[in-house]
C-alpha cells in the first residue's frame, strides 16, 4: 500500500454545535504527487486545510501525518514537516520580503538564536525558486498580489518542508502568473519529492494540473481519485449544480472543462 | 525611497548612542525645576551618593538643600517619568502588536476605565493607609486595571469564531460602564470629585523611591517577558493562521502578552494616574524609524517613551511656575501636533 503524507478519517469539525462545517471527512494525501481540492463556495475546503494544519482542531475524527497521529507533533515539529501558504491578508506593517521570508526559518530556531549563514542560504534559494529575489528589500504591503503570492510561496519554501499545502494560490493571478505559480509546484513536487495539497477553484487547471482530486460538497467527501473519475459531468452537476462539457483539443490533446449554457 | 534595513551591528551601535543622549537629557531634566541647579552639583551629589566619590564632610547649607531636593524631589519624579513612560509605550507596543492595529492602545481594552473605577472606588469609599508604599488607591488601580483586562480577555475567549472582535467590542462596552459608573459615583459623592478628576490627569509628582522600587522591577520584569516573545510576535503580525503553520503557539503567545501589557499598564497607572497618548505615539513613532521588528521596536521603545514622558513632566512642572500643569494635558499637548507631523511627513 502506498505510504500516506496526510491522511484523515472520519474528521468533523463545526464552528458552532448546531452545523458540522466538516462531516466524517475520510481522505489522504499520497506523497510525491499533487492532490487538489474542489469543491462549490463553503464545501468546507479552507475549513479542511486549517484542520491539517492544526489552525483549527476537529471535534472528532482522526489526522495523521507521515503515519504520526497530528495530535502528538509539537507545533514546531509539525513546522519542519508542513508548510502552508494562506491567502493573504492585508496588514498595516510593512517587513521586508526578506524579512518576510526569513520568518520561514522560525521553526529551526531556538529561543534568542540569531539566523546565521546556513539561514540566509536557504532564504535566498527560496527567492530564487520563487523568482523574488529582485524585491528583496522592498516592503512586502507595497507589492503586487501575484509578487504577494510568490512571497509567501518562499516564505513556507524556506521552511524546507516535506509537505505543502496551498489555499486558492493563483485566485486573483492574471494567467501568466497563474502558470508560473502551478508550473513552480510542479517543479518542487519533481525536484525536492514534495507531497502538494492546493485548493483550487477553477476545474480546468484542477484537471490538468493535479494527480489526484479530492470534491468536496457540503462537508463530505463527495470523491476522491484521479482527475478524470472525478472531475466528470455528472458529478459536477450533482456537487455543483452547473452543467459543464468536457472537451478533447485534437490539437493539444487535453480536455478542457466548459460551462454548458 | 528605498527601505535599508540597519545591520545588526549598527543597530547596537545606535542603542548605545541613544542610550548615552538619553542620560545627558535625563541629567538636563533634573537641572530644571523651580529651584535650578548646576550640572556640577547633580554630579557631585549623584556621585557622592553612589558611593562613587567621597562624601564631602563639610558641607555648606546651600549644597544640603540641593542634596534634598536631588535625592528626596527631583530624581525620584525624573526616574520615575521613565519607568512609567517607558511601561506605557511598551505595553502599547505590545497591544498594537497583538491587534495588529496601529491605533491600538489600553483605552480600547478599558484597562484605563478599570485603573480609573479603582481608584475612584477607594477614594468614595475611604479606604486610607497604604500597603508596600503604595496609597490605597493606587492599589485600587492597579486591582482595576487587571481585573477589568482579566474579564474583558474571559468573555472573548468563550467564542471561537471571531475571538479578536468580541475582545475589542467587550473592551469598548466595559470602558463605557465604567465610565458611567465612575460619574455616577462622582455625582452622588461630591466631596471627592476633585481627587478624583485630578488623579484621572495624570502626575508623578508623588514619585519616591519607595514606590520606583516596586514598579520598575516589575514594569523590567514585564518587558523580559515581551522580549522572550518579540519574534513570535514579528511572525503573528503576518497573519494569525500563517503564524500557527510556522510553529508559533498563537493563542498561549497572545494570552502571555495581552496579561503582560496590563500589568506593565496597570503598574504604570497605579502610580501616576491616567496619562494618555504615550502608549499610543511612542510606539508608533519609533515603528515609523526604525520599521516593524520587535526585536529592535522594543529598546528604542523604551528609550524613547522614557525620554518623551521625563521631557513633558519637566516642561509641565517648569512651565508656568509655581503651577503644574497636569501630566496628561501636556502628553496630548506636546503629543499630537509631533505625531501629525510624522503621519504627514510620511505620506508625502
Amino acid at each position: 500500500m502506498e505510504t500516506c503524507a496526510y491522511k484523515t478519517y472520519n474528521l468533523s469539525f463545526g464552528y458552532h454545535k448546531e452545523a458540522d462545517i466538516l462531516k466524517a471527512v475520510t481522505m489522504g494525501l499520497s506523497e510525491g504527487k499533487i492532490t487538489g481540492i474542489i469543491g462549490p463556495n463553503g464545501s468546507g475546503k479552507t475549513t479542511l486545510i486549517k484542520n491539517l494544519s492544526r489552525v483549527l482542531s476537529p471535534d472528532s475524527g482522526s489526522i495523521t501525518v507521515l503515519g504520526k497521529a497530528l495530535s502528538e507533533y509539537r507545533q514546531k515539529e509539525l513546522a519542519l514537516i508542513t508548510g502552508l501558504v494562506f491567502q493573504e491578508k492585508e496588514s498595516d506593517f510593512q517587513f521586508s520580503v526578506f524579512e518576510i521570508v526569513m520568518m520561514g526559518r522560525y521553526p529551526y530556531k531556538k529561543k534568542f538564536e540569531t539566523e546565521n549563514e546556513r539561514d540566509n542560504c536557504r532564504v535566498f534559494e527560496a527567492l530564487e525558486k520563487t523568482q523574488t529575489l529582485h524585491l528583496k528589500d522592498r516592503r512586502f504591503n507595497e507589492l503586487s498580489g501575484g509578487e504577494k503570492q510568490r512571497v509567501m510561496i518562499a516564505r513556507a519554501l524556506a521552511q524546507e518542508p516535506k509537505i505543502l499545502i496551498l489555499d486558492e494560490p493563483i485566485a486573483h493571478l492574471d494567467i501568466h502568473h497563474q502558470v508560473e505559480i502551478l508550473n513552480l509546484v510542479r517543479r518542487l513536487v519533481k525536484e525536492k519529492a514534495m507531497s502538494v495539497l492546493v485548493i483550487l477553484h477553477d476545474l480546468n487547471f484542477a484537471y490538468g494540473f493535479c494527480d489526484e482530486v479530492v470534491l468536496l460538497k457540503s462537508g463530505e467527501v463527495f470523491k476522491q481519485g484521479v482527475p478524470q473519475q472525478v472531475i466528470t459531468k455528472e458529478n459536477i452537476k450533482s456537487v455543483y449544480n452547473a452543467n459543464i462539457e468536457i472537451i478533447l483539443d485534437h490539437r493539444t490533446n487535453r480536455y478542457h472543462i466548459i460551462p454548458a449554457y | 525611497m528605498k527601505e535599508t534595513t540597519l545591520s545588526r551591528g549598527k543597530f547596537k551601535g545606535v542603542i548605545v548612542g541613544c542610550s548615552i543622549l538619553a542620560l545627558v537629557i535625563l541629567m538636563g531634566c533634573v537641572t530644571q525645576g523651580t529651584v535650578a541647579i548646576p550640572l556640577k552639583v547633580i554630579i557631585r551629589v549623584v556621585g557622592e551618593e553612589l558611593g562613587l566619590i567621597p562624601a564631602t564632610l563639610d558641607e555648606d547649607s546651600v549644597l544640603s538643600a540641593y542634596r534634598l531636593i536631588l535625592v528626596k524631589l527631583r530624581i525620584p519624579r525624573v526616574v520615575m517619568a521613565f519607568i512609567v513612560g517607558a511601561g506605557l509605550g511598551t505595553s502599547g507596543l505590545i497591544f498594537q502588536g497583538i491587534f495588529t492595529n496601529p491605533m491600538a492602545e489600553p483605552y480600547v481594552l478599558g484597562i484605563s476605565s478599570g485603573a480609573a473605577f479603582g481608584a475612584t472606588l477607594m477614594s468614595v469609599f475611604g479606604v486610607g493607609g497604604s500597603l508596600l508604599g503604595f496609597s490605597m488607591i493606587s492599589l485600587g488601580a492597579f486591582v482595576g486595571a487587571l481585573g477589568t483586562s482579566l474579564v474583558v480577555f474571559g468573555i472573548a475567549r468563550g467564542n471561537r469564531s471571531n475571538q479578536m472582535t468580541v475582545l475589542l467590542l467587550s473592551g469598548i462596552a466595559i470602558s463605557f460602564f465604567l465610565s458611567s459608573l465612575i460619574s455616577l459615583m462622582m455625582t452622588l459623592n461630591r466631596e471627592v470629585i476633585e481627587s478624583i478628576f485630578f488623579w484621572t490627569m495624570g502626575s508623578v509628582s508623588t514619585a519616591t523611591w519607595d514606590k520606583i522600587l516596586p514598579v520598575g522591577t516589575g514594569t523590567v520584569l514585564g518587558i523580559a517577558v515581551f522580549s522572550y516573545y518579540a519574534r513570535e510576535l514579528n511572525i503573528m503580525l503576518t497573519g494569525e493562521d500563517s503564524a500557527k503553520a510556522l510553529g508559533v503557539d498563537v493563542r498561549r503567545v497572545r494570552l502571555i502578552l495581552l496579561h503582560t501589557a496590563s500589568f506593565i499598564t496597570a503598574l504604570a497607572v497605579s502610580v501616576s494616574g491616567i496619562i494618555g497618548f504615550v502608549g499610543l505615539i511612542v510606539p508608533h513613532s519609533v515603528r515609523l524609524v526604525i520599521g516593524p521588528d520587535h526585536r529592535r521596536l522594543i529598546p528604542l521603545t523604551i528609550i524613547t517613551g522614557g525620554l518623551f514622558l521625563s521631557i513633558t513632566d519637566m516642561i509641565a512642572r517648569t512651565v508656568v511656575p509655581p503651577m503644574e500643569i497636569p501630566l496628561g494635558v501636556m502628553t496630548a499637548l506636546v503629543g499630537t501636533p509631533y505625531f501629525l507631523y510624522l503621519l504627514i511627513r510620511k505620506k508625502r
